[in-house]
């Protein structure tokens, strides 16, 4: 496809162009686990497994075949697992299929997983063993068709040719919805995002990343748009995609399957270079082999910049949002402009209003899915209102100042709505009030309890320690990632604006736990 | 040759400072995220260390109960132990 070729107007037809170009070459490789007396031999009892661009498509078409089957075709069809082949392949089949593909975090909780299946109208679920589980502690089993994604694999496998050939699903529209994913928004709370087919399309068949990379390792989670899109645009772009499963063997992929580029958040990044360092040119000391680092998601970290490039890594920064869909801004790092973000790439227009950054592109979603006034707030005659506070120099750099709204990022890219968590810690009524903020990657609640009328000073101490142990009990139930690493609490209530919201740059440092 | 639990702990908390690199003098009560500053990420290819040193497995989601270099010892202990049992 040249670049000069219209973007396919649905998933379908993007798939359909992929075949095409698939054909005789390998797309995937991932590592899978043999069948071993010593279980403990963990990363020493795997092997390199191949897929090529024929076994995808007779995987999807078998995949989707299994869907129609299962009445789902045309449905809201959730995902939920970790990164694998199973995954991705899962999500091609759903578009091919017809359907909408809705992602969800592998880490959900059951109560959350229960209240978005609603939210989106979900009528089926693909999902890795360990979801299962999930799906059946929501207490939906009964209520939406549940497939296992290693049973559909096996069960697409054993059909013959003759009965994938998956009769064409109701023609979609460039217009229609192609995929549902959650997100926490500028706004605070989960929003369950919508992107169109073509939207979701022109995010994936693009060219901008211009520099030729071999095989992408593919280590972001799927169920965000960056995790899954830059999988299927190395496919586009002609690459292959590593898998990388668990994010335990994280340096293990780099070493057995040797790709040139990675897509990474800060944090992975710090790790990378810690690696680097004594890692020689590409890494080839660590029996690695690595070429390109883009890093996104979160602010980059210049102060590896130079040791990088003298290992001859490029690196690139990556600034998008997630509403925005999958075209955001790409840029190589340099030592004179390390703090930019770059300029935008043709294909995404951007604007600055009031000091805040705006983008249009054909990737930017539909809306928030049952939440007009939400989207009301973000969205603009197609453009989408980023929420990060941006400047640009005389030369057209772009560089970010700060954010307008209260989202707390983190340097692995996960965005925190802190409102999402305060509401979480509000069902204990020994909690009145709670603002949750972030010490660096640290996330922290400063509360202020709910001390009955002269409360003695011992029955305050047993408050706030119920409290340390509730605290305790919300970080069981969420991921790492999400859990409060510090508890302070205030002596007076915190401070309210005219229209009683509190005014969280007013919370002072508390007692400190 | 048998080994006692404070000797294996020892040996998993040298692990630890070899994997993480870690200039900090770690004990049980050294907090993995707050003291030592680990990202997320960082704590799962930890666990993937130990795993290969103690040949051991240890589900990933264990790591949610885990705050301190105390409680990753109590995983890899247990995950010993379990390890012991069924060889016998």
């Amino acid at each position: 496809m040249s670049e000069e070729k219209r973007i396919p107007d649905t998933m379908r037809q993007v798939l359909e162009e992929l075949e095409d170009r698939m054909q005789g070459r390998r797309v995937f490789r991932y590592m899978a686990e043999q069948e071993s007396e010593s279980p403990e031999d963990g990363w020493n009892s795997m092997q390199i497994k191949e897929i090529s661009g024929e076994q995808f498509f007779r995987d999807i078409k078998g995949t989707a075949d299994l869907i129609r089957r299962n009445g789902l075709a045309g449905t809201h069809i959730g995902i939920m697992g970790a990164n694998s082949y199973g995954w991705i392949m899962a999500l091609c089949a759903i578009f091919w299929s017809g359907s909408v593909a809705v992602l969800l975090d592998h880490e959900t909780d059951p109560a959350d997983l229960r209240d978005r299946a609603q939210q989106v109208s979900l009528a089926g679920m693909i999902c890795d063993s360990e979801a299962s589980e999930t799906v059946r502690a929501a207490g939906l089993s009964g209520q939406i068709r549940s497939l296992e994604i290693r049973e559909l694999l096996i069960e697409s496998r054993e059909m013959r040719d003759s009965e994938t050939d998956c009769a064409a699903a109701a023609e979609k529209r460039a217009e229609d919805l192609a995929c549902i994913f959650f997100t926490s928004g500028t706004t605070g709370g989960s929003k369950a995002v919508m992107m169109s087919e073509h939207g979701l399309a022109a995010g994936i068949c693009h060219r901008i990343q211009n520099r030729k990379f071999r095989a992408i390792l593919a280590v972001l989670p799927f169920h965000h748009i960056s995790g899954f899109s830059s999988a299927l645009n190395a496919l586009y772009l002609g690459a292959e995609v590593c898998l990388a499963e668990q994010q335990k063997y994280f340096y293990k992929y780099l070493e057995t399957m040797k790709p040139d580029y990675v897509f990474v958040v800060p944090s992975m990044l710090r790790m990378l270079a810690r690696k680097l360092k004594n890692g020689g040119p590409n890494g080839r000391l660590l029996g690695w082999d690595l070429h390109m680092i883009n890093c996104g998601g979160a602010a980059f970290c210049p102060e590896f910049l130079q040791m990088l490039l003298d290992r001859n890594i490029t690196v690139m920064q990556g600034y998008g949002a997630s509403e925005a869909g999958a075209i955001g801004l790409l840029w190589e790092m340099t030592t004179d402009h390390p703090d930019t973000i770059g300029k935008p790439p043709a294909g995404l227009e951007i604007k600055i209003v009031d000091d805040e950054l705006w983008m249009k592109s054909e990737a930017v979603m539909m809306g928030y899915y049952g939440d007009e006034e939400g989207t009301r707030k973000v969205l603009r005659d197609g453009w989408y209102i980023t929420g990060d506070l941006c400047r640009m120099d005389a030369d057209g750099y772009l560089y970010l100042t700060g954010r307008k709204k209260n989202l707390i990022i983190l340097s692995n890219g996960e965005n925190i709505s802190p409102e999402e968590i305060e509401g979480r810690l509000y069902q204990y009524e020994e909690i009145r009030e709670a603002v949750v903020q972030a010490e660096g990657d640290l996330l922290t609640a400063s509360i202020y309890p709910a001390y009955p009328r002269d409360c003695p000073a011992e029955e305050q101490e047993r408050i706030r320690e119920k409290i340390r142990r509730e605290a305790e009990e919300y970080n069981h139930s969420v991921p790492v990632y999400r859990q409060i690493r510090k508890v302070h609490f205030l002596e007076e209530p915190v401070g309210k604006t005219a229209s009683g919201k509190l005014i969280r740059r007013s919370v002072p440092g508390g007692e400190r736990q | 040759m048998k080994i006692t639990v404070s000797e294996l702990k020892a040996k998993i908390i040298e692990e630890i400072a070899v994997s993480t690199e870690t200039d900090l003098e770690i004990t049980e009560e050294t907090a993995l995220y707050e003291d030592m500053g680990l990202a997320s990420m960082e704590a799962y290819v930890l666990l993937c260390d130990l795993e290969e040193t103690f040949r051991v497995r240890i589900q990933a989601s264990s790591l949610r109960h885990v705050r301190t270099v105390g409680d990753l010892c109590e995983l890899v202990v247990d995950a010993v132990r379990q390890q012991g049992r069924k060889g016998r």
